[in-house]
C-alpha cells in the first residue's frame, strides 16, 4: 500500500501557518509597535480553513499530491498578511486597532479566500473522476468564450478599470470572468485534442522537412483561440493574450509531440511583437500603445519618464532594491510609494519586506507548485487529465514568469495578478479551482488501481465515467 | 518593541520560509525516492476485481525471483516503473492501459502481462506490429523470465524483482 | 506525451531561473543604486522618521525640526530665516541640501559613525533618539550686525557680501551674503511648493541662492596691495623704503596709463611704502609690481592662498564644509601670451585677471594679525550627541604661513595707518587697533565695487577678528561703506555691542 502522505501536508500546511503568524505578528510589532491581542485571528481562521480543506482532500482524493496544498496555501497566507499589511499603513493611526477581521483588502481577501475554499472542496467533491470533465467539454469551450468577451461586449462603465476591459462590476463587487475563462479552455482544449490525437499526429503534411497538422483538424482549436486573442486585442490586456497564447501551443504541443507546433508558436509570437514594435515606431495607432509598453521596459529611467509613463515599474525596481538581500522586514517597507501594490505589484511589495532571500524561497515555491502538477500531468495515464493537468500547471507557471518579469523589469510589464498573492476574488477562486483539478488529477496519478476505477467511482450517486470518452475504461478480457 | 526582537523575527521568518521549501523539497524527495511509492505507477488493471482477490495474495508464491516491477527501458516513457501487483497489466495506446504508451507503432490495445501462480505471461492482444520477447514474436501466452526485454513499437520494458 | 511534458517542464525551469537571476541583478547588484536613487521618496521618509538635530550658535537654534502629523514625521525650520541662511543652507525633501546642513547631514540625520553607539543603543531599548547637533563657530551679534548694515547699507546697493573670522583661529565668526532668502518655504514637505520656492528663488535677479562670501571671485582692487606690499617687504624694502610713485604710469609695452584715484593721491615721484599702502597710491604699486616681476608677485600670492584653494572648504576641521571658490593671480601676461609689464602693472594693484573671494580677502588681514599664521576657516565648532554630551571639538589647524612674523608686523603697522589716517577712517573703533586696506575695483561692466579687508586688536594686543566686506556695483564711496559695515562687525564679533 503506498503512502499517501496525507500527515506529511497537514504537517508542512501548519508549518505554513505558522509562518504566515509570524509575519503577521512582526507586521504588527513593526507598524503598530505593539502586538495587538488579536493578532492571530486572521492566521487562525486561516489555518482552519486550510485544515478543512485537508480534510476533504484526505476523505475524497486521499493519494493527491501532498506538496500543492501547503506550498499554495502559504502563498495564499502571506498574500493576506501583506494585504492586512499594507491596510495597516493606509490606515489612521487611531484606527489601526481596529481593523476588523474582514475589512480592508486584507480582510476582503480572507473572505475570498473562505470562498474559494468552500469551492475547491465542491469541485473536489462533484469532480471525483476528472475525466467527467471531458463529457461537458463542448459546453466548457463555450463558457470560455463567453466568459473571455463578456467584457468586451458589456459598457465601458461596467467593464473597465484602469484601461483595461475585462471586469464585470456590479455593487461592491467585481469579478474578472477571464480567470475562470482558462480553466474552462483548457478542459476544451484538452478534449478536443485528445479526441483528434492520432489524427494530428498522423495525418500530417510535410513542409520544409516539418510535419505540419492538417488545417481542418485544428480549426476548431484556432477558431476559439483567435477569437479569445481578438477579444483579448478588445480587452487591451496583453498579459493574459500572452498566457492563452501560451496555454494553446503548449496543450498542442504536448498532444502532438510535433516541435513544429512550437517553432510556429514561437516564430509567431517573436515576430509579431517585433512587428507590433516597428509599427508602433512608426505608424503608431493600435501599436502605439505596445510600442510605448516597450519603451518603458527598455529605459525606464530615462528623462522624465519616471515620473510619468513608467512610474510604476520605477518604483517597483526601487522597492525592490530598497529590499535588497534580506529585506526591510515584515511591515518595515513602504508599500504606500509602489502604486497597485495590492494588485499586480504585490511582489514588488513584498520583495521590499522579505528581501532577495524571501522572493526567491516564493519563487521555488511557485515552481514546487509549478512542477507538481506537471509531474501529475506525467503520472497520470489518460491523455485528459495529462493535458488538462499539463495545460493547467503550465499555465500557472507562465503566468507567475509574466507577472514577475514585467514587476521586475525582466519582460515589458502586463497587467497580470500574482497567483495567491494579488488581492483579487476572480483570481483566487479560479486558482484554488486550479489547484482542486490539480488535486484531483494527481490522487488518480498516484492511487494504487487496484479495485475502484480512476477514483471511487463506486460510490452512491457519483457519476460514471461517459461511456462516449475515448478510451474510456472498457478493457477487452479474451 | 525593541528593535532586536524586530530584527531577530525579520530573519527568522526567511530562515523559517526556507526551512519550509526545504521541507518541501525532502517530501517530494521522499516521494521519488524511498522504495516502491506514489509517483511511480502502481499498477492494477481496473474492471478485473475478479482476476484480483480482494485479500491477501492467493499464494506466496516464489517471492525470492517472483517479479515485483515493470520498468520501461526505452521508449518516451522510459524510467517509468510499475509495481506489480496481482492483476492483470495492460499496455497499449489506450486511455485506460495500465501502460499507456504513446508510440506510432503501438496499437490502442497492444499486449497484456497475466499472473499466474508466480510467473507472468506474456500475451499479444491482436496487434498491428506484434510483441515481441526478446527477439522472438509472441504469439500464444509466453512466460517472461527477468530481464528479458518485452518489445513494443519502440519501446522496451522487462521484469525486475 | 510525457517527453513534451518533461519538456515544458524544463522550459518553467528556465523561465524561473531568468525570474531569479534578474531578482539577483534588481535586489542584489543595482540594490544600492535603487535604495539611494533620486526617485526613491523612501531615502527622506527614513531620514524624516528620526529627529534631526539642531544646528545652533550662542545658544540658539539656527536649524530645528519640528514633529508634524503628516507623513515624514518632523519639518525642518529656520527660525532667524534670512541672516543664516547661506551659512545654514537649507535640507529640502526633493532637492539637493546646501551648507552646513549638506556638510553634517550625515550627523545632524544621526547616519555619522560617531553615532553608532546611540544607534546600537536604541535597538535594545525601543526609543528612536535623534540626530546629533552642530554648534557654529558663528558670533550671533556679529552675523546679525553684518546682515543688517550689509542690506541697509548707504548706498542702496543689493549684492555684497561680508566675512568675519578670528585670526587666531580661523573661526568663522560672520558670514553674510547679500541678497539673501528664507529657507523655509524650500523646506516644505509640499515639494511642488519647495520646488516652485527653488525655481523662483534660481530665477531671481541677483542670485540670492549664491554664497558670495565664499564662491565669488571678484577683481580685489586695492586691497591686493597688501600682498603687494608683504611681496615688497620680503623682497628687501622696508616700510620706509621710498618707491617711486607719481600721478601717472605706463608701463613700458602697454599703452593705457595708469592713475591714482584722485589728482591729491602721491603726485611726488617718491613715497613710502607705508605712505603707499595708507594712501593707496597705484602708480607706486603698480610700479613695484613691475620691477619685482609676476614670478615674484605670483609667489607671494600663492602663499596667502591664491590659487591654492579650489579644494578648501569652511565646515568642519576634520573634513567637509561649505565649497569655497578659488582666487586666481591670473597669468599676467599680454595677449601674446608673453609677459607682459601692462599686464604686471594691472594685477600689482588687484585690476586684470586677478580674482578673489571676500572669505580670501578676511583670511590675508587675518594672516597679517595673527603674525603670519593663516588659520584654516571653520564653522563647525563642537558636535553633540543627541543628549548633548560632547563628541567633537574643533581644533584649530594652521592652513599656511604666508609671511614671517616680522612682515606681519610691518604689513599691521601700516595697515593701522590706513585706518587711523588713511582710505579707511570708517573702520576705525574705540579701543581696538584697527588695521585695513580698502580696494575700489573697476569691472568695466558695472559700478566700481567696494571693498575693506581689515582686523581689530584688543588693548591687550590680541588680534580679535579679521573681516571682510564687498559691496558690488557700489560706484563712489562704496570702500568707505564697506570699511564702516566692517568696523560695525568687527566690534559686534569683540563683543562691544553692534551699535
Amino acid at each position: 500500500m503506498p503512502r499517501t502522505h496525507r500527515n506529511a501536508e497537514l504537517a508542512m500546511l501548519l508549518f505554513a501557518m505558522a509562518l504566515v503568524a509570524v509575519y503577521a505578528a512582526t507586521v504588527e510589532a513593526t507598524v503598530l509597535e505593539t502586538l495587538t491581542p488579536r493578532f492571530w485571528v486572521p492566521t487562525a481562521l486561516l489555518t482552519a480553513l486550510f485544515v478543512a480543506l485537508h480534510m476533504v482532500v484526505r476523505f475524497l482524493a486521499p493519494y493527491a499530491d501532498p506538496v500543492l496544498l501547503p506550498a499554495v496555501a502559504l502563498l495564499n497566507g502571506i498574500g493576506v498578511a501583506y494585504l492586512r499589511r499594507v491596510d495597516l499603513a493606509r490606515a489612521e493611526p487611531d484606527e489601526r486597532i481596529d481593523l476588523g477581521l474582514f475589512s480592508g483588502v486584507g480582510g476582503r481577501q480572507l473572505a475570498w479566500t473562505l470562498l474559494s475554499l468552500i469551492l475547491a472542496g465542491v469541485l473536489l467533491a462533484v469532480i471525483r473522476d476528472h475525466r467527467i470533465v471531458s463529457r461537458y467539454a463542448y459546453t466548457l469551450g463555450l463558457i470560455g468564450i463567453v466568459l473571455v468577451m463578456l467584457p468586451a461586449v458589456l459598457p465601458a462603465s461596467i467593464s473597465e478599470v484602469n484601461g483595461a476591459k475585462l471586469w464585470i462590476r456590479f455593487g461592491g463587487f467585481s469579478i474578472q470572468p477571464g480567470e475562470f475563462a482558462k480553466l474552462a479552455l483548457v478542459s476544451f482544449f484538452a478534449y478536443y485534442l485528445v479526441r483528434k490525437r492520432e489524427v494530428l499526429s498522423l495525418a500530417s503534411k510535410r513542409f520544409l522537412g516539418i510535419d505540419f497538422p492538417r488545417g481542418r483538424d485544428l480549426g476548431p482549436i484556432v477558431a476559439v483561440w483567435l477569437f479569445s486573442l481578438l477579444v483579448l486585442v478588445f480587452e487591451k490586456d496583453l498579459g493574459t493574450a500572452l498566457l492563452y497564447f501560451g496555454l494553446f501551443i503548449v496543450t498542442l504541443y504536448i498532444a502532438t509531440e510535433r516541435s513544429s507546433w512550437l517553432i510556429i508558436g514561437l516564430l509567431l509570437f517573436f515576430g509579431g511583437v517585433y512587428l507590433a514594435y516597428v509599427l508602433g515606431a512608426s505608424v503608431g495607432g493600435p501599436f502605439r500603445n505596445f510600442y510605448d509598453r516597450a519603451q518603458i521596459w527598455l529605459n525606464p529611467f530615462e528623462g522624465e519618464r519616471p515620473f510619468n509613463e513608467s512610474y510604476q515599474l520605477v518604483q517597483s525596481l526601487l522597492g525592490l532594491g530598497t529590499g535588497g538581500l534580506f529585506g526591510t522586514g515584515p511591515g518595515g517597507g513602504q508599500p504606500r510609494f509602489i502604486p497597485e501594490v495590492e494588485d499586480d505589484f504585490i511582489f514588488a511589495g513584498l520583495g521590499e519586506e522579505i528581501g532577495l532571500f524571501g522572493l526567491s524561497a516564493l519563487l521555488v515555491i511557485y515552481f514546487l507548485v509549478v512542477s507538481r502538477g506537471l509531474r501529475a500531468a506525467l503520472a497520470v495515464r489518460d491523455s485528459f487529465g495529462k493535458l488538462v493537468a499539463g495545460g493547467l500547471a503550465f499555465t500557472m507557471g507562465l503566468q507567475v514568469f509574466v507577472i514577475v518579469g514585467g514587476v521586475t523589469g525582466l519582460i515589458p510589464l502586463t497587467g497580470q495578478t500574482t497567483p495567491f498573492l494579488s488581492a483579487g476574488g476572480s483570481s483566487l477562486m479560479a486558482n484554488w479551482l486550479l489547484i482542486a483539478m490539480l488535486l484531483r488529477i494527481s490522487d488518480a496519478a498516484r492511487r494504487p488501481a487496484t479495485g475502484a476505477a480512476g477514483g471511487p467511482a463506486a460510490a452512491p450517486g457519483a457519476k460514471q465515467p461517459p461511456a462516449q470518452l475515448h478510451g474510456a475504461a472498457t478493457e477487452v478480457i479474451r | 518593541m525593541p528593535d532586536f526582537v524586530l530584527t531577530v523575527a525579520r530573519f527568522g521568518f526567511l530562515i523559517l520560509l526556507w526551512i519550509f521549501v526545504f521541507t518541501v523539497v525532502g517530501v517530494i524527495r521522499r516521494d521519488l525516492f524511498a522504495g516502491t511509492r506514489s509517483s511511480r505507477i502502481v499498477a492494477a488493471p481496473r474492471g478485473v476485481g475478479g482476476a484480483a482477490p480482494a485479500g491477501r495474495p492467493v499464494a506466496k508464491v516464489k517471492r525470492g525471483k517472483a517479479a515485483r516491477q515493470l520498468v520501461v527501458t526505452a521508449g518516451q516513457l522510459a524510467g517509468t516503473r510499475i509495481t506489480l501487483g496481482e492483476a492483470h497489466i495492460t499496455i497499449g495506446r489506450a486511455e485506460d492501459s495500465t501502460l499507456v504508451i504513446t508510440d506510432d507503432y503501438a496499437s490502442a490495445r497492444h499486449a497484456r502481462l497475466v499472473p499466474r501462480d508466480g510467473q507472468w505471461f506474456l500475451e499479444d492482444l491482436g496487434s498491428t506490429n506484434g510483441t515481441y520477447l526478446d527477439r522472438a514474436k509472441v504469439s500464444a501466452p509466453t512466460p517472461v523470465p527477468l530481464g528479458v526485454p518485452i518489445r513494443i513499437g519502440r519501446t522496451s520494458l522487462e521484469l525486475r524483482t | 506525451m510525457n517527453a513534451p511534458l518533461r519538456r515544458a517542464g524544463i522550459v518553467i525551469m528556465v523561465l524561473f531561473g531568468l525570474l531569479f537571476a534578474n531578482l539577483n541583478w534588481v535586489q542584489a547588484y543595482k540594490a544600492d543604486e535603487y535604495r539611494t536613487s533620486g526617485f526613491n521618496s523612501r531615502v527622506q521618509v527614513a531620514e524624516y522618521d528620526r529627529q534631526r538635530g539642531v544646528i545652533e550658535a550662542g545658544g540658539e537654534a539656527l536649524a530645528e525640526s519640528v514633529a508634524t502629523n503628516d507623513q515624514l514625521k518632523y519639518r525642518r525650520t529656520y527660525p532667524l530665516k534670512q541672516p543664516y541662511a547661506h551659512v545654514i543652507g537649507y535640507k529640502p525633501v526633493n532637492l539637493g541640501a546646501t551648507g552646513i546642513e549638506r556638510s553634517e547631514n550625515d550627523f545632524l540625520s544621526g547616519e555619522s559613525d560617531k553615532l553608532f553607539a546611540d544607534r546600537v543603543k536604541d535597538m535594545f531599548t525601543d526609543d528612536d533618539t535623534g540626530g546629533g547637533n552642530v554648534l557654529l563657530t558663528l558670533n550671533r551679534r556679529a552675523q546679525e550686525v553684518a546682515y543688517e548694515q550689509l542690506t541697509k547699507n548707504n548706498g542702496g546697493v543689493d549684492r555684497g557680501a561680508a566675512i568675519a573670522i578670528d585670526p587666531r583661529t580661523g573661526a568663522v565668526q560672520a558670514l553674510v551674503s547679500m541678497p539673501s532668502f528664507d529657507p523655509n518655504p524650500l523646506a516644505d514637505h509640499a515639494t511642488k511648493k519647495a520646488q516652485a520656492a527653488y525655481d523662483e528663488l534660481l530665477k531671481a535677479e541677483n542670485g540670492p541662492l549664491k554664497n558670495r562670501a565664499l564662491s565669488e571671485v571678484l577683481p580685489p582692487g586695492s586691497t591686493f596691495k597688501i600682498v603687494m606690499a608683504a611681496a615688497a617687504l620680503e623682497n628687501g624694502i622696508t616700510k620706509e623704503t621710498s618707491i617711486p610713485a607719481g600721478s601717472t604710469y605706463t608701463a613700458p609695452t602697454s599703452g593705457a596709463p595708469i592713475r591714482n584715484a584722485a589728482p591729491s593721491i602721491c603726485p611726488e615721484s617718491q613715497v613710502t611704502l607705508a605712505e603707499a599702502v595708507r594712501e593707496s597710491c597705484n602708480t607706486g604699486f603698480a610700479r613695484l609690481g613691475v620691477e619685482l616681476g609676476a614670478d615674484k608677485l605670483k609667489a607671494t600670492a600663492a602663499k596667502f592662498g591664491f590659487g591654492q584653494d579650489a579644494e578648501l572648504t569652511v565646515g568642519n576641521l576634520t573634513g567637509g564644509g561649505l565649497p569655497v571658490a578659488a582666487s586666481e593671480t591670473g597669468a599676467i601676461q599680454g595677449p601674446d601670451g608673453q609677459d607682459d609689464p601692462g599686464a604686471l602693472a594691472q594685477s600689482s594693484i588687484g585690476q586684470r585677471e586677478v580674482r578673489m573671494t571676500p572669505l580670501q580677502g578676511a583670511m590675508i588681514a587675518a594672516a597679517v594679525a595673527n603674525d603670519g599664521k593663516q588659520m584654516q576657516p571653520y564653522l563647525v565648532q563642537r558636535l553633540l550627541g543627541p543628549d548633548r554630551r560632547q563628541i567633537d571639538s574643533a581644533s584649530p589647524k594652521v592652513l599656511r604661513e604666508p609671511i614671517t612674523p616680522q612682515v606681519a608686523s610691518d604689513l599691521r603697522d601700516m595697515m593701522k595707518l590706513v585706518v587711523e589716517n588713511g582710505t579707511g577712517r570708517n573702520a576705525a573703533i574705540n579701543g581696538f587697533q584697527v588695521g585695513g586696506k580698502t580696494g575700489t575695483a573697476q569691472t568695466g561692466v558695472t559700478k566700481n565695487i567696494g571693498w575693506f579687508i581689515g582686523f581689530a586688536i584688543d588693548d591687550k594686543g590680541q588680534p580679535v577678528s579679521a573681516v571682510c566686506v564687498v559691496l558690488e556695483d557700489y560706484g563712489d564711496g562704496g570702500s568707505a561703506e564697506a570699511a564702516r559695515i566692517a568696523g560695525r562687525i568687527m566690534r559686534a564679533a569683540a563683543g562691544r555691542g553692534g551699535d
